[in-house]
C-alpha cells in the first residue's frame, strides 16, 4: 500500500492520515478478509462518530457476564447501572484456564451466565454446545462504532479486543536477543528459572506447534504430540507456567524471557525499559475476541442494553485503558491513553500481521487438545 | 523465662514457629502499603490500594456474601454440632460410633470430592447455586468441626458431672445448668468462632458452589491472583487479617467475661 | 474413667442420673432421638445422597462436545484413571502431602510443648498467637509466600546477606514451594491437637524427668513424644488428608507447574467438563482415605488395647 492510496483516502473523505494511522488500519485489514478494505483503510468510522441512543430504553433484571477480572473498564458496570437503574450487570470471574473450559461452565452450569466472553474459536464452540444466541444488531446500534475488518472477522457478536503471544524478553539480560520460537527454545536452558509461557492452552502448545512449523490449529495427534514433546523439554527451564505477574516479573528481572501477551510487554516497559518484545518469525497465535449472548438467558435486553453501552466510544477506551490491550475502534482513540497508543507491541504493522494465525474452533479434537495440555502440566 | 533456660531448642524452635507463621502477615499489610503497583521495589507508603478496594463493589459485594454465608453456616454448623453432641453423650456405644465416624468422614473428606458431589446434586436437581447452596456446603464440614470441639470440652465435662453427681447428689438440672452450661460455653463459642473464620475464608467448597452471581470475597480474589494481579489483593489482605484479628479478640473477651465466676451472665440469667 | 468405687464411667453417670428421675426416664428417650434427627436429615440428604449420585455419575459417560453426562453402567472413567497423566499426579499428591504432615508434626512439637510449659494467661496468648493466623485469608498468606520464596524475593535476599548461598534460590513454583505452603496453611491444625493432648502433662512429671537426670532429647522421646502421640496422629489426619486432595495452594505456589490430584478434580469441573471422570477420581481418592482412615482406627484401638492390657497387668 503506497502513497497513492493515501492520496485516495483524501480524494474519498477529504481527511487526511498520517502515515502510521494509515498503517495501523491497513496492517490489520492485511490479515482479515474485509471487502472494505479501502473504506475501512481510509477510517469509515470516523474519530467523530458520537454514541447512538440504545435502542432499548428501559432494561430491567441482573445480567450475568463470564469474563476475565479486571476485563473491563474499571467504572463501567456501575456507570451502566446508573444510566439503567432498573438494570445490573454482574461480572463472574472464576473462570477456566483453558478456552474450551468456557463453553463447557457454561452449558454445565445452565441459567447461571446471561453472556461470557469469546473469540472465535469458543463461539463456535458455543455453537456447536448450542448455548449461542444471535444478537439482536437492531438493540446495539453502537456497534457501528467498531470497525468494519473486525466485524467481518468476528461476525457472531461485537468484538472487543484482540491479542497475540509473542516473546517478550529483557533486552540488557537476554543475549543473543530471540527472534523465534526456535531460539526461545534454545536459549530456556540458558536462563532456566527465568522463562515462562502462558497457562493457557491454545496459546502455549498454539505457540508450540508454530515452532515446529505446524498450524496453530492443527488437530493432528501425531502434531499435537510433538508440539507436546517439545514443550515437556522446555518445562525444566521454565520458572511458572502462568500468566500472572509477568510484566512484574520482567520489570524486575526474575523473568527475561517468556511466551505472553502483546500486553504484557507494555506494562512491564513501563516500570522498566528494558523490557522489550519479539514477533517470533515462525509465526505466533492471535485472538480475537468479543462478547457473545448465551441461549436461553432471560435478560436478553440487558445483555444487549450492556453491549450497546460498552461500544460507547468513551466506555470502550476506559476498557482499553485498563488492559492495555489492543482495540478494535477508531471512534475510542481520541479518549485511549497515548502509553497505549503507541505501544511497540500492539501496533499491527504488516510485517507482524502477516505472520498472526487466529485461533479456531477445533471441533471434536478439542477434548484432544485439552488432554495434551493437561498432560503437559502434570509432565 | 522458665522455659527457656529449661529447654532452650525448643524454646527456640517454638519462638521460631511464631515467628514463621506471622511472617507472612508483616509482608501482606507491608505490600498493602507499598506504592509500586508492581511490587517490584518499595515506591512509597500509600493508602490508594485501600481505597480502591473500598470503592470496588466486587469487594464490597464480595465480602457482604462471605459474611452472609459465614454467619448462616456458623447458625447452622453449630446448631447441628450441639444438638448432635448432646445426644451423643447418652447415646449407645453403636449410635456414639456411627455418629463420630460420620463427623470423621466430614472432616477427612477432601473439600474438593465433597464440592464437586454437591454440585452434582444440585445441577441435576437444578437448584440455583448461590448463598444457601453455599451455606448447605459448608455447614456439612462446618458442623463436622464445630462437633469435634463440643466433643473435647464434653468429654472433660464427663469427669467433672462425675465429681458432681457422686460428691454432692446434684440433681441433673441444676448440673446441667450449673457445671454444664458454664463449660460447654467456651466449647461452643470457640466452634463459633472457628466455623466462621473457615467459613468466611472458604475457596473450595465455595469455588463449586457460588453459582455466578455470587462471588464471595475469597474465590473473587483467588480469581484476581491466577489472573490479573493488583496490589488490591494486599488491601483486601491487610483489611481482613485486621479485622479478624479484631474479631478474635471480641470473642476472646466475649469468652472471658460471660463464662466466668458467679457474676457471670448465665448464672445472672437465673440458670 | 476407671472402676474406683465412689466415681461412675459415663454409662454409669447416665444410668446414676435416669436413677434420681425414675418415671420421667420413659419420656427421656424420645427427645433425645429429636436431637440427633436435623444432623441425620441434613447429612442424608447433603452429604449422602450426593456422594451416591456421584458414584453414579462416575459410572457414566460425558460427551465432550456437547457437555452432557449420562448415566449409565461403564467402567471406562476408573480405567481412564490408569493414564500416566493421573497416576503420576496421585503419586505426587500423596508424596507432597506425607512429606508435608511429617514436617507439620516436627514443628508442633515444640510449639506444644513450649506452650504447655508456661502460665495459663500466657498459653491462652500462645494458642492465640498460633490460631489468628489461621483466621486471616489463606489466599491471601500464600500469596504473601510467592513474594517471599521467589528469585529476587526476600527469603533470596537474606540468605544473600548472609552469604549462605549465592544465586538464584529456585524454589518458587516447585514442589517445595508447595510443601511450605502446606506446611504454613495447616500447621495450626497440628498444633492444637497435640497442644490439646500434652495439656494432660503434669509439670511434676518433666520435674521429675530431669531429676532423675533425662533432658532435651531424651525427655522429650521418652515422655512428651509419647503423650503427644493422640494428638499427633489426630493432627496427622487433620492435615494429611485435607493436603491430599489440596488444590488451591499448588495453584497459587505450584505456578502451574506441579499438579496434584485436587488439581485434576478440579480441572473436570473447571476446564474439562468430564464430569463422569471427576467423579471417578473424587470416589477413588475418598475410597483411599477412607482406607486409610479405617487402618488408623484399627491401630488405635490395637494400641489402646495393648495399653489397657499393660495397665491391668500393673494393676
Amino acid at each position: 500500500m503506497g502513497d497513492s492510496d493515501n492520496l485516495d483516502c483524501e480524494r474519498l473523505t477529504g481527511v487526511t492520515l498520517s502515515r502510521r494511522q494509515f498503517l495501523k488500519r491497513a496492517a490489520f485489514v492485511a490479515a482479515l478478509p474485509s471487502a472494505l478494505a479501502l473504506a475501512e483503510a481510509c477510517g469509515s468510522s470516523s474519530p467523530s462518530s458520537t454514541a447512538s441512543p440504545s435502542a432499548i430504553t428501559n432494561p430491567v433484571g441482573q445480567a450475568i457476564l463470564l469474563n476475565y477480572p479486571g476485563w473491563i473498564g474499571p467504572d463501567e458496570l456501575k456507570d451502566y447501572h446508573a444510566k439503567f437503574p432498573e438494570a445490573t450487570v454482574k461480572m463472574n470471574t472464576n473462570v477456566p484456564t483453558t478456552l474450551s473450559g468456557y463453553v463447557q461452565m457454561v452449558k454445565n452450569n445452565p441459567g447461571a451466565y446471561d453472556f461470557s466472553l469469546g473469540d472465535n474459536s469458543q463461539v463456535d464452540q458455543a455453537k456447536a454446545a448450542g448455548i449461542y444466541q444471535a444478537p439482536d444488531w437492531a438493540a446495539i446500534p453502537n456497534i457501528k462504532n467498531v470497525s468494519e475488518s473486525f466485524r467481518k472477522a468476528y461476525p457472531d457478536a461485537p468484538p472487543n479486543d484482540y491479542g497475540k503471544i509473542i516473546i517478550a524478553y529483557r533486552k540488557d539480560l537476554v543475549s543473543p536477543a530471540p527472534t523465534s520460537w526456535a531460539d526461545f527454545w534454545k536459549l530456556a536452558p540458558k536462563y532456566s528459572g527465568k522463562v515462562t509461557v502462558l497457562d493457557i492452552d491454545r496459546d502455549t502448545l498454539g505457540s508450540a506447534l508454530k515452532y515446529l512449523g505446524y498450524s496453530g490449529n492443527s488437530t493432528d495427534e501425531a502434531e499435537l504430540n510433538k508440539a507436546l514433546e517439545a514443550l515437556i523439554q522446555l518445562k525444566p527451564s521454565l520458572q511458572a507456567i502462568s500468566s500472572i505477574d509477568v510484566a512484574k516479573g520482567l520489570a524486575k528481572g526474575s523473568i527475561v524471557m517468556a511466551a505472553t501477551f502483546d500486553f504484557d510487554v507494555a506494562l512491564g516497559a513501563a516500570s522498566n525499559k528494558n523490557v522489550t518484545w519479539a514477533m517470533p518469525e515462525e509465526g505466533a497465535v492471535a485472538y480475537l475476541e468479543g462478547f457473545y449472548p448465551i441461549k436461553g438467558s432471560k435478560h436478553l435486553d440487558v445483555v444487549y442494553s450492556f453491549l450497546d453501552f460498552h461500544l460507547d466510544p468513551k466506555n470502550y477506551a476506559s476498557f482499553i485503558n485498563a488492559t492495555g490491550s489492543a482495540w478494535v475502534m477508531p471512534a475510542a482513540e481520541p479518549y485511549i491513553d497515548k502509553a497505549i497508543l503507541d505501544a511497540p507491541s500492539l501496533q499491527p504493522d504488516p510485517a507482524i500481521v502477516a505472520k498472526v494465525e487466529f485461533e479456531k474452533y477445533l471441533g471434536a479434537a478439542t477434548a484432544l487438545w485439552t488432554k495434551t495440555w493437561e498432560r503437559f502440566l502434570a509432565a | 523465662m522458665k522455659t527457656f533456660r529449661e529447654h532452650p531448642i525448643v524454646s527456640l524452635m517454638a519462638v521460631l514457629t511464631l515467628a514463621f507463621m506471622w511472617l507472612p502477615l508483616f509482608v501482606v499489610i507491608a505490600n498493602s502499603l507499598n506504592s509500586d503497583k508492581l511490587l517490584a521495589h518499595w515506591g512509597g507508603f500509600t493508602l490508594k490500594w485501600f481505597k480502591q478496594a473500598a470503592a470496588d463493589e466486587a469487594v464490597r459485594s464480595g465480602l457482604v456474601s462471605s459474611l452472609e454465608v459465614a454467619a448462616l453456616t456458623t447458625l447452622v454448623s453449630v446448631g447441628l454440632a450441639l444438638t448432635g453432641v448432646l445426644w451423643w453423650r447418652r447415646a449407645s456405644k453403636r449410635g456414639r460410633r456411627v455418629y463420630d465416624g460420620l463427623v470423621y468422614a466430614r472432616i477427612i473428606l477432601p473439600e474438593v470430592v465433597f464440592g464437586m458431589a454437591l454440585f452434582l446434586i444440585f445441577t441435576r436437581l437444578h437448584v440455583q447455586l448461590g448463598v444457601l447452596t453455599m451455606v448447605v456446603g459448608h455447614s456439612v464440614w462446618g458442623s463436622a468441626f464445630a462437633t469435634v470441639i463440643l466433643q473435647a470440652r464434653i468429654r472433660l465435662l464427663d469427669e467433672a458431672v462425675e465429681q458432681a453427681a457422686a460428691d454432692l447428689y446434684a440433681t441433673p438440672r441444676a448440673v446441667f445448668v450449673k457445671v454444664t452450661m458454664p463449660q460447654l460455653g467456651p466449647g461452643l463459642l470457640a466452634a463459633s468462632v472457628l466455623v466462621f473464620a473457615l467459613s468466611f475464608d472458604d475457596v473450595v467448597t465455595s469455588f463449586f458452589l457460588a453459582g455466578s452471581s455470587v462471588n464471595p470475597l475469597p474465590l473473587f480474589v483467588f480469581g484476581l491472583i491466577r489472573f490479573h494481579v493488583t496490589p488490591e489483593v494486599n488491601a483486601i489482605g491487610a483489611l481482613v487479617t485486621l479485622s479478624m484479628i479484631t474479631l478474635t479478640l471480641i470473642a476472646v473477651w466475649l469468652l472471658m467475661r460471660l463464662f466466668r465466676g458467679p457474676g457471670s451472665i448465665a448464672a445472672r440469667l437465673g440458670f | 474413667m476407671g472402676t474406683v468405687p465412689g466415681s461412675l464411667n459415663a454409662a454409669g453417670a447416665i444410668h446414676a442420673e435416669d436413677g434420681h428421675t425414675a418415671g420421667r426416664e420413659g419420656r427421656r428417650h424420645s427427645p433425645r432421638v429429636l436431637l440427633v434427627l436435623p444432623t441425620v436429615v441434613w447429612l442424608a440428604l447433603f452429604f449422602v445422597a450426593p456422594l451416591v449420585l456421584m458414584a453414579a455419575y462416575s459410572f457414566g459417560t460425558s460427551d465432550l462436545v456437547i457437555y452432557t453426562t449420562r448415566l449409565g453402567f461403564t467402567l471406562r472413567n476408573y480405567g481412564e484413571m490408569g493414564d500416566a497423566l493421573y497416576l503420576g499426579a496421585i503419586l505426587r499428591s500423596l508424596e507432597l502431602s506425607a512429606v508435608a504432615t511429617a514436617a507439620c508434626m516436627a514443628i508442633a512439637l515444640p510449639l506444644a510443648f513450649f506452650t504447655v510449659r508456661q502460665r495459663p494467661s500466657v498459653q491462652r496468648l500462645l494458642l492465640l498467637a498460633t490460631i489468628v493466623p489461621f483466621w486471616t485469608s489463606f489466599l491471601i498468606r500464600n500469596y504473601a509466600w510467592v513474594n517471599i520464596l521467589q528469585n529476587e524475593g526476600m527469603l533470596q535476599g537474606l540468605l544473600h546477606r548472609l552469604g549462605l548461598v549465592h544465586g538464584s534460590l529456585n524454589i518458587m513454583y516447585s514442589p517445595t514451594a508447595i510443601g511450605i505452603g502446606i506446611v504454613y496453611s495447616y500447621l495450626p491444625l497440628m498444633v492444637l491437637p497435640v497442644y490439646v493432648a500434652l495439656e494432660r502433662l503434669d509439670p511434676a512429671i518433666i520435674e521429675a524427668a530431669s531429676d532423675l537426670g533425662a533432658h532435651g532429647f531424651s525427655l522429650m522421646s521418652r515422655i512428651v513424644i509419647p503423650l503427644a502421640t493422640p494428638g499427633l496422629i489426630a493432627g496427622a489426619i487433620l492435615v494429611g488428608i485435607p493436603a491430599t486432595g489440596e488444590f488451591v495452594i499448588p495453584a497459587i505456589l505450584g505456578g502451574g507447574k506441579t499438579l496434584m490430584l485436587g488439581n485434576v478434580i478440579a480441572d473436570q469441573f473447571l476446564n474439562v467438563g468430564n464430569l463422569a471422570l471427576g467423579a471417578a477420581m473424587a470416589m477413588t481418592l475418598m475410597t483411599f482415605l477412607a482406607v486409610v482412615l479405617v487402618l488408623v482406627a484399627l491401630a488405635q484401638r490395637t494400641r489402646t488395647k495393648t495399653q489397657d492390657a499393660d495397665r491391668g497387668a500393673t494393676g
